[in-house]
């Protein structure tokens, strides 16, 4: 393989694991405890300014290329720690203007309307993060301490994705097969069962906000400092709408099926279109993009709402009643009974 | 609003065993209000004044009535007299405008529901409100807690820190399940049972929270008769074990049956409590409700 095609296919890649962390984030907050979450790409968005800022020198260093406050120089891992961060505190003001005495249709209006407003936001205040040109240069881990070619300081930056991705699937497995993520369900199933069983609904959601926004942020630290520049244009929200499609298509429910869903939308439907001969006017290929994009967010919402791979039934047996082989811990257990 | 002479103002000790027979109308909200009428240790529950309107409408203004432990406290009365709002009060899902709520000697009025249900008084819903994306287990295991296992932090430790306590809930719903006799649903989806089997699936995940008092708001609507003799035989059962439960029904026969005592509301206020047998005698009750049959 020529290292051209290595080249893309490490950033591909990377790529993948990026869609994959956020794409998980979505699911503990949508497909476990059933947030709309439109403003899913903000908490993303959020994390890349964090990692950017923390490791850009300060503004003046510069000259006058780009304006933007903060600037701490911070070496790796420090920029994807404060993305993290900010993905999970972004949770809580969000969490308090959109989800409290809402209803879930009105919700998933006003986390629109906050992505909005966070893009307007972040293009109109030019000193706060360069406004709608966006910041550049931002500096990429480790890059000063390791000489290597571009093809294999990919394959690291791909090593420290999987590493990411491997975290980000403990959280989000742990959370999932977890009592917590059992009530969590139940929130999604009926808020007002919830409550009248003694918990409350709305820190349930609160708690799931902020573990997803951490994973979001993760994702949007990683993917700044994968390419370097970061702009209003980039965290559009129709790219909400693109993890959505994803986890509806993959299975919301399933850490497979969001993986599977991170796959085939995101990188099969996106990256494929760019390898078709140009046809239209420039710029139709990238805009039919989303209308096959829609398409399929439609058709598997009216065919096969629960994904190619549905959310696993959590069979319990009785204690003591487990199905023989099922671990090894089991057979043993099994074996030293004796026959019954 | 009936006012009869003497019943204004009940003393404490002396409501404790004649409530049931006396038939108490609405007592004075004022003295209901007054701290200085204690609890008698006999009730559980006791409802004062308690009054909400949506809108211009009173849907309930003044209730009043106890719920003594160890009975089932029926609600009857016709529709629009206020029975499920007066639930909905209780448990917190919709705030009084005034009134109070004593439960157990604690002021509970004006809560959110999971404040109410923490102090132990668990309700169903009009409609079985069960989580349908859940097997029949995870829902009961749902009603059992809250606990430690519950936590974002617990989640994210070791399964080790909560598999314990997860397995002797398991075994607890398991017993559940065998006491209702409905092991065989065990691990369906709750979205996939009748009606009245979503009612059993509420009534036992409400038990796995091992409430002290238990709101049931129509608990056989929409169910088969068989069934709904299913149902009633499990709350006789509860109530023998010593469980206090407060009852909206319309289905005469099964209050006549499980209820004592009954308390009859109309137009949003209490008319009447009292035995069915009692009931069926009172021309106010007879009137507003009951109709011709009665007597």
């Amino acid at each position: 393989m020529s290292a051209g095609l290595l080249y893309y296919l490490s950033g591909l890649a990377i790529l993948l694991g990026i869609n994959l962390i956020a794409i998980w984030g979505l699911d503990l907050q949508f497909g476990l405890a059933g947030i709309n979450n439109f403003a899913y790409v903000v908490f993303q968005a959020a994390g890349g300014y964090a990692a950017a800022l923390v490791a850009l020198k300060p503004a003046s260093a510069y000259g006058s290329f780009e304006t933007y406050v903060g600037g701490f120089n911070l070496p790796f891992p420090l920029p994807l720690i404060a993305a993290t961060l900010t993905g999970a505190l972004l949770a809580v003001p969000i969490g308090l203007i959109a989800m409290r005495r809402l209803r879930a249709d009105y919700q998933a209006m006003a986390m629109l309307v906050l992505s909005l407003i966070a893009t307007g936001v972040a293009s109109a205040q030019t000193g706060l993060v360069n406004g709608p040109t966006g910041l550049a240069l931002i500096p990429r881990p480790l890059t000063g301490t390791l000489a290597v070619s571009p093809l294999g300081y990919n394959w690291i930056f791909l090593g420290l994705t999987a590493v990411c991705c491997a975290l980000s699937w403990w959280v989000a497995r742990g959370i999932s097969r977890s009592p917590f993520g059992r009530l969590l369900r139940a929130v999604r199933e009926s808020e007002s069962a919830v409550a009248a069983l003694g918990r409350n609904p709305d820190m349930l959601r609160m708690r799931v906000l902020i573990a997803g926004g951490a994973l979001a942020g993760l994702s949007g630290g990683l993917l700044v400092e994968y390419v370097t520049a970061w702009g209003p244009a980039s965290w559009l929200y129709p790219e909400t709408f693109l993890f959505f499609t994803a986890l509806i298509v993959g299975g919301k429910g399933n850490l497979a099926g969001g993986a599977l869903g991170a796959l085939l939308v995101p990188i099969v439907i996106i990256e494929a279109t760019r390898h078709l001969p140009a046809f239209g006017y420039p710029g139709l290929i990238d805009s039919l993009d989303w209308v096959v994009i829609g398409a399929c967010l439609l058709v598997f919402l009216w065919f096969r709402p629960n994904g190619l791979l549905p959310e696993r039934k959590r069979v319990l047996s009785r204690p003591g009643d487990e199905p023989a082989g099922r671990s090894v811990r089991a057979a043993v257990a099994a074996w030293r009974a004796g026959p019954r | 609003m009936t006012e009869e002479p003497g019943v204004a103002a009940v003393p404490a000790v002396a409501h404790a065993a004649a409530t049931a027979q006396d038939p108490a109308s609405a007592h004075d909200p004022a003295t209901a209000h007054d701290p200085a009428t204690a609890q008698d240790p006999d009730t559980l529950l006791q409802v004062a004044g308690l009054a909400c309107h949506f809108g211009g409408v009173h849907a309930v203004q003044d209730a009043t009535f106890v719920v003594r432990r160890g009975t089932i406290t029926g609600l009857i009365g016709p529709n629009g007299a206020g029975k499920s709002t007066v639930i909905n009060l209780i448990s917190g899902r919709i705030r009084p405008l005034k009134g109070s709520v004593l439960f157990d000697g604690v002021q509970i009025a004006g809560q959110r529901p999971h404040e109410v249900a923490r102090h132990g008084i668990v309700r169903t819903f009009q409609q079985a409100n069960v989580f349908g994306g859940l097997t029949v287990l995870e829902n009961l295991l749902v009603g059992a807690g809250p606990w430690r296992g519950e936590r974002l932090t617990t989640a994210l430790g070791r399964k080790r820190a909560w598999s314990g306590t997860e397995r002797e809930l398991v075994e607890r719903a398991w017993e559940v399940l065998d006491r209702f006799g409905l092991t065989d649903i065990a691990n369906s989806y709750a979205a996939a049972l009748s009606g009245g089997q979503r009612r059993l699936v509420e009534l036992m995940r409400a038990l796995m929270a091992g409430p002290k008092l238990l709101l049931l708001d129509e608990p056989m609507a929409g169910v088969s008769p068989p069934l709904a003799v299913t149902i009633a035989q499990r709350l006789e059962e509860l109530r023998d074990a010593g469980m206090t439960m407060l009852m909206v029904e319309h289905e005469l026969r099964l209050v006549e049956r499980l209820c004592d005592p009954v308390v009859v509301m109309a137009q949003g206020t209490v008319l009447a409590e009292g035995s069915m047998t009692e009931l069926r005698s009172n021309p106010e009750v007879i009137d507003a409700y009951l109709g011709g049959g009665g007597g």
